[in-house]
């Protein structure tokens, strides 16, 4: 029950108030002084404060405005005796009294008044409560926000750091597949470590960078930088074999100042990874820092975050290069082969040449690879053919053929002049015997004959006819003796010789040539003389004699003639013949040209000619071609 | 009279070589192989033999050397296959006479022998 509180200097009022209110119900409390009033009401919750305006201590006024301030939910209604507006207008602005009861009150007025105070009270209570819960509630809500505006902050300051983070893993990542890509793009060593070497310095103080490795030709080298430019040079001693990361080792640190001629400091030593070749130390860089070990280890960290990309960007280069080199080295040496190569494939074409090849052979036919061994004739020179299978791989069918050229021209013209040799040689044997065998006889028939001619019995007619047998026995003989000679195989020796001589002794041997031909010899008769070796000279005579009449198909005219000028003898044999072949002209004097037919001529004899008179210091031309002739001229320096 | 002994396969050669020689007062005895030659040494050890070289079953190295240098008078090697390497095996026998085959005149030849050894 809420407490009404009466306060007047009358006790009497006092008393009738308490006993009309308490009759009402209400809880009523009086108090004669106004200076008790205060303290009444900081210890009892008071709804309604009654108070007289006419008292000794106060007036009722100044109390209620104390009250008004100190206690404002407190309903204050003024007692006095007799209105005056200006009390009044006083009251409601400054006490903002809530009634005024005037003496004498009515019973029903006061009641009605108190219970209004009770409910002004209430009101105002209720608007206090409320007020202050909206202030609690404002209160805690203005905590919130404050809270939230912390958590908040926390949390952007979280956020912030995170997304620094991150952005400092996207830079990392970045960076690093920047280096895939820009290791990944370079085609030698000196680029991949030089685009490791700004990667790192970029983020680290260190001072150089030494790259020990073996490349693709199996040189051992180190790679480092002097100044601002790489260099690169074959060590002199091989790098510590080992396999483990060492950081600020002393051995590594010697090493490199001894290949480098550096003063190099401090040393991480990272060995790559390597998949073939276990027989030599892993390439190893070295970077050279004068850091702490602690942040030694962090640069550690960030090589071997690029240590693989590295490792597979320097194994590929050097693979690709060592398959380079590889493929040169073979193709160098397939280049080398002196003789003719080429490789066929399945359907014999060619497909590869060696440079012996290209400079060798032209106008290539493939009827050349069809079978197996085989002997071309190719310009002047005689190739043997040997074709060998390349497989694949083991078990394979083979595909390519490897065609080599042997030059056999040289085994060639060995064999034919061994065999020509062996031929004279053979005449010469035979020769021989027929000498010793048809000689005696001979010499028997010429003895009989001559002792005839001179017996005095026998008659003149028979004489004559003895006479010719002697020299018909004397021709044989020396035809023989002819044969013997030309057979003769001593060392060849120079010395003067007759020109003429030698075509006279020449000429019996060829008798059988010149059988179906008219000949026309003119030898002036004065000798002529030329160094030379008299055997070979007639072998030369022989030759082109012969052939001259071989040229002549039908029955023609072979002449000799000799002749002097300018100190030079010239030898003609002309025939008239069809001329040479106009497609071996400009070869006529190599070896193996030749228009007879298998078994007639070697293709041997004008290149043996030639060269004879080349020996002798002379020339063998060919001085006339036509469809009604041929004139070979030997000239030879005239000896005195 | 000085007694010559022609060997020689080839009978024509005997024959006018033997008329020559007698007709030029030596006794001529003939011998028509190697093995013949060595027997008429044995039996008639003429003064001078006429040796071709190459002769049926035995040359005329081989008939030498069966032959005493010492008893066995003058030797004229004829043949026209004499190298060098036979020379050098003829002269170790003895012989330095060589007359080559074929020789062009037979009475120049039978003059030869005349002069040298008539």
């Amino acid at each position: 029950m809420k407490k009404i509180l009466w306060v007047d200097d009358d006790v009497l009022i006092l008393s009738s108030a308490r006993r009309l209110l308490q009759m009402h119900g209400f809880e009523i409390h009086t108090l004669e002084n106004p200076r008790d009033v205060l303290a009444w009401l900081r210890q009892n919750d008071t709804a309604v404060l009654v108070s007289d305006q006419r008292m000794p201590q106060m007036t009722g006024t100044e109390l209620l405005n104390t009250v008004k301030v100190q206690f404002p939910l407190v309903t204050r209604i003024m007692v006095t005796g007799f209105m005056d507006s200006a009390l009044i207008q006083q009251s409601i602005n400054e006490s903002e009294v809530f009634r005024f009861i005037t003496k004498p009150w009515g019973e029903a007025e006061i009641v009605t008044d108190i219970l209004q105070g009770i409910e002004h009270h209430e009101k105002l209570l209720a608007k206090e409560n409320l007020s202050i819960q909206v202030r609690e509630q404002n209160r805690s809500l203005q905590k919130f926000t404050e809270n939230l505006e912390e958590i908040i902050l926390g949390r952007t300051f979280e956020l912030s750091e995170a997304k620094k983070e991150q952005e400092n893993k996207n830079i990392k990542i970045r960076n690093l597949i920047q280096f895939i890509q820009d290791v990944s793009e370079l085609e030698n060593i000196m680029d991949l470590i030089d685009t490791f070497y700004k990667d790192l310095k970029h983020q680290f103080p260190i001072l150089n960078c030494f790259f020990a490795y073996t490349d693709a030709s199996f040189d051992s080298k180190i790679l480092f930088r002097i100044k601002t430019h790489w260099t690169e040079h074959k060590i002199h001693k091989m790098w510590p074999f080992k396999k483990d990361i060492r950081v600020l080792d002393k051995q590594d640190q010697l090493y490199i100042s001894n290949e480098t001629k550096m003063p190099v400091t401090n040393v991480i030593a990272i060995p790559l990874l390597r998949q073939v070749d276990d027989m030599m130390p892993p390439h190893t860089l070295f970077v050279e820092t004068d850091t702490s070990l602690d942040q030694a280890h962090v640069i550690l960290d960030f090589i071997t975050s690029r240590l693989q990309v590295l490792s597979l960007g320097i194994e590929r280069v050097l693979s690709l290069k060592r398959a380079e080199f590889e493929s040169k080295r073979w193709e160098k040496t397939f280049d080398s082969v002196s003789e003719p190569l080429c490789i066929l494939n399945s359907e014999k074409n060619v497909i590869r040449k060696n440079s012996a090849f290209q400079k060798q052979i032209q106008n290539m036919s493939s009827e050349w690879f069809e079978g197996h061994k085989k002997i071309l004739h190719i310009e002047s020179k005689i190739y043997e053919l040997y074709f060998y299978e390349i497989k694949e791989s083991i078990g394979d069918k083979f595909k390519n053929t490897l065609c080599y050229f042997r030059d056999v021209t040289d085994e060639k013209i060995l064999y034919q002049k061994l065999l020509q040799n062996e031929k004279i040689a053979a005449v010469g044997l035979l020769a021989g015997n027929i000498a010793h065998e048809l000689n005696n006889p001979l010499t028997g028939i010429r003895s009989m004959s001559q002792l005839l001619i001179h017996s005095e019995t026998t008659p003149q007619i028979f004489k004559d006819d003895l006479s010719e047998i002697d020299k018909a026995c004397l021709r044989c003989q020396n035809v023989i003796q002819s044969l013997i000679d030309f057979s003769d195989l001593k060392e060849n020796q120079f010395s003067k010789i007759s020109v003429q001589d030698v075509i006279y002794k020449t000429l019996p041997l060829l008798k059988t040539a010149l059988r179906f031909h008219n000949t026309q010899i003119e030898l002036p008769e004065r000798n002529y003389f030329v160094l030379g070796d008299f055997k070979l000279l007639q072998q030369v005579i022989f030759n082109l004699v012969n052939n001259a009449c071989q040229a002549m198909q039908h029955p023609g005219t072979l002449g000799i003639d000799v002749r002097r000028a300018k100190k030079k003898i010239k030898i003609s044999i002309s025939d008239t013949g069809q001329g040479v072949a106009v497609e071996i002209l400009d070869k006529l004097f190599e070896p193996f040209i030749t228009t007879k037919k298998e078994g007639e001529g070697t293709g041997l004899g004008l290149s043996f000619c030639k060269n004879v008179i080349d020996k002798m210091g002379g020339a063998l031309r060919l001085e006339k071609s036509s469809l009604t002739g041929a004139i070979f001229e030997i000239e030879l320096p005239e000896y005195k | 009279m000085k007694r010559v002994l022609i060997a020689d396969d080839e009978e024509l050669i005997r024959k006018s070589l033997s008329r020559l020689l007698l007709k030029n007062g030596f006794e001529v005895m003939e011998a028509k192989d190697g093995a013949e030659a060595h027997s008429v040494w044995l039996d008639q050890k003429p003064h001078i033999i006429l040796l071709d070289y190459l002769m049926p079953k035995m040359t005329g190295l081989e008939v030498l050397s069966k032959i005493p240098e010492k008893t066995r008078g003058q030797v004229i090697v004829i043949s026209a296959f004499v190298g060098e390497k036979e020379q050098s095996e003829f002269l170790k026998n003895g012989v330095v006479d060589f007359y080559k085959k074929p020789f062009d005149d037979i009475f120049k030849f039978v003059e030869y022998i005349k002069t040298k050894y008539g």
